[in-house]
């Protein structure tokens, strides 16, 4: 049903699908596959998140800003291993379940196994501007 | 990025740490909790990732500390800057396979905190239902000859210690509707009632409630106290409509009203079992916060007014008749509080004649109450009107009447 083998009690019961408009930060301005890699994905022989739930889910926010507040963090954090651009796109009940976070507007989604991301409905991509 | 100083660099790794929980992910392990061999907890903050190195600081940190950063008491730059031990980690893992490569001991007097002032995660409370060990509630049900209703109220404000609202709220509201549905008498309560498996971390709490033993498997309690977990397990009016015929009156509505509205408030999750001692039948209800906004809309939509009638046994504090709308306050020795409301239009013509010894004479008051369901716009609101009054000497009350 997901996409990855998932880890024992993974992912939570009470997850749910969403039916939102998203953002997410990618490589660059058009969308990849690769884009929507978890970490497990990333570093399958990691065994330190090997068993870690979340580590097979991807990361969403509910609005630009909070894409924004996020990319700056991770920025100092991951040293430009993060892409430029953030892409608001559609995620429909068919991509996938997660959890939501209303605080930090932060989606944790556990794909399913017919997710691609050609079936994606893209709002618009831009370029992250570094002084904003 | 955290400067790296090689005088505090140890000569092995001893730590072993295995992530146990992720406390903040957004695509990669922010905030990590772990635990070492022997079970001690550890804090874990990634600083940066730098030529395929994964840097990160931890600290050890206590179940009590644990718990205050959870809920949002302590800010992790706090936790650090503090550390119990006076000590911080510095670690150096492969981000491609995950090993330990370096370990640094900071005292805390040569540690530069690089964890922002205002950074904050939310830890999410799981909405797994509290697995409830059935054969359990089954013996001690059957051992203490009593029906047992088990409460359990997750939130993240309580993970630390239970908070007033848990209680008056929410525990209150339920003793109410199972009092009610028994008709059991205030001064009677200790009689019928006791608590127990009081669980904190949460509130957990069963409520022992008394039968009358018979021989058949009949259990009159059971059957009108169970009516409760209908109760919270109603989504739609037709629900609420079904309870109400077996109801003397509305006020379980107002009472679950307040549940509702505290499980919103609190973003709490709150669940509910019931056993029967003599069938072994177990009834269980979950209400998270999606449910309980779901639920109360239909509340406030169909039922904007909840009506009761009680009968109140006490002594008159005061009559204004004087008044354009005539008030009264009595003292009610049932729930030992003052109860004040406006006085039926009917019924000044008896208290003018009737010569009342305020603060002595006894009564049974007849007061229709109605509660005005709060909603977005309008707060809660109890509106009394006193209809009747009975000298408690010309009465013969038995003490179950209500």
């Amino acid at each position: 049903m997901y996409k990855e083998t998932l880890p024992a009690k993974c992912p939570p019961p009470d997850i749910r699908e969403y039916d939102h408009i998203v953002f997410r930060i990618i490589q660059e301005d058009t969308l990849k596959e690769s884009d929507f890699f978890s970490y497990a994905k990333l570093f399958p022989n990691n065994i330190r998140y090997k068993n870690m739930c979340d580590a097979y889910a991807v990361s969403f926010f509910k609005t630009f800003e909070q894409t924004i507040a996020t990319y700056k963090e991770a920025k100092i954090k991951r040293n430009n291993i993060l892409g430029k651009f953030i892409a608001e796109i559609k995620l429909e009940n068919n991509c996938g379940a997660g959890k939501f976070k209303e605080s930090s507007g932060h989606y944790n989604i556990w794909l399913y196994s017919q997710f691609s991301f050609t079936q994606l409905i893209i709002r618009r991509i831009e370029k992250i501007d570094e002084n904003r | 990025m955290m400067k790296i100083d090689n005088n505090f660099k140890l000569n092995f790794n001893f730590l072993e740490l295995e992530v146990i929980e992720m406390l903040d992910f957004k695509d990669y392990p922010i905030l990590t909790l772990e635990k070492n061999k022997l079970g001690h907890y550890y804090v874990s903050y990634l600083v940066d990732y730098l030529e395929n190195f994964e840097n990160r600081i931890a600290i050890a940190i206590s179940p009590e500390r644990l718990a205050n950063l959870k809920s949002g008491e302590l800010s992790l730059h706090d936790a650090f800057q503090r550390a119990e031990d006076n000590s911080i980690y510095f670690l150096r893992y492969d981000m491609i396979n995950g090993t330990l490569l370096e370990t640094y001991l900071y005292p805390l007097q040569d540690f530069i905190n690089p964890i922002p002032l205002d950074y904050r995660f939310q830890y999410l409370i799981s909405e797994r239902k509290p697995e409830l060990d059935k054969k359990e509630f089954i013996a001690t049900s059957k051992k203490k000859e009593r029906i047992l209703l088990d409460l359990y109220v997750k939130s993240q404000s309580l993970i630390n210690n239970i908070k007033p609202w848990a209680i008056y709220k929410i525990l209150n509201p339920v003793v109410e509707i199972i009092k009610k549905s028994l008709g059991i008498d205030a001064r009677l309560l200790d009689k019928h009632f006791a608590f127990s498996n009081l669980r904190q971390s949460s509130l957990g709490i069963s409520i022992e409630i008394d039968y009358e033993k018979s021989l058949f498997l009949d259990l009159p309690e059971y059957d009108k106290t169970n009516k409760i977990i209908d109760l919270f397990n109603a989504i739609k009016k037709e629900d609420f409509d079904e309870l109400i015929k077996f109801s003397k009156d509305q006020s379980f509505i107002h009472s679950y009203s307040i549940i509702l509205n505290n499980i919103i408030k609190n973003n709490a999750i709150f669940t509910a079992a019931m056993v029967n001692p003599l069938t072994n039948e177990i009834k269980e209800s979950m209400i998270n916060i999606e449910k309980a906004k779901s639920v109360k809309k239909i509340i406030n939509e169909n039922y904007d007014e909840i009506i009761d009638d009680i009968q109140i046994e006490g002594y008159f504090l005061e009559i204004n008749i004087n008044k354009k709308e005539p008030s009264f306050s009595v003292y009610s020795q049932d729930e030992e509080y003052i109860i004040k409301g406006k006085i039926d239009i009917n019924l000044i013509e008896k208290l003018t004649h009737d010569k009342i010894n305020i603060g002595k004479d006894q009564y049974l008051f007849d007061v229709h109450v109605i509660y005005v369901t709060e909603t977005k716009y309008k707060k809660y609101e109890t509106k009394r009107f006193l209809m009747n009054y009975l000298p408690k000497s010309n009465i013969n009350t038995s003490p179950n009447s209500v």
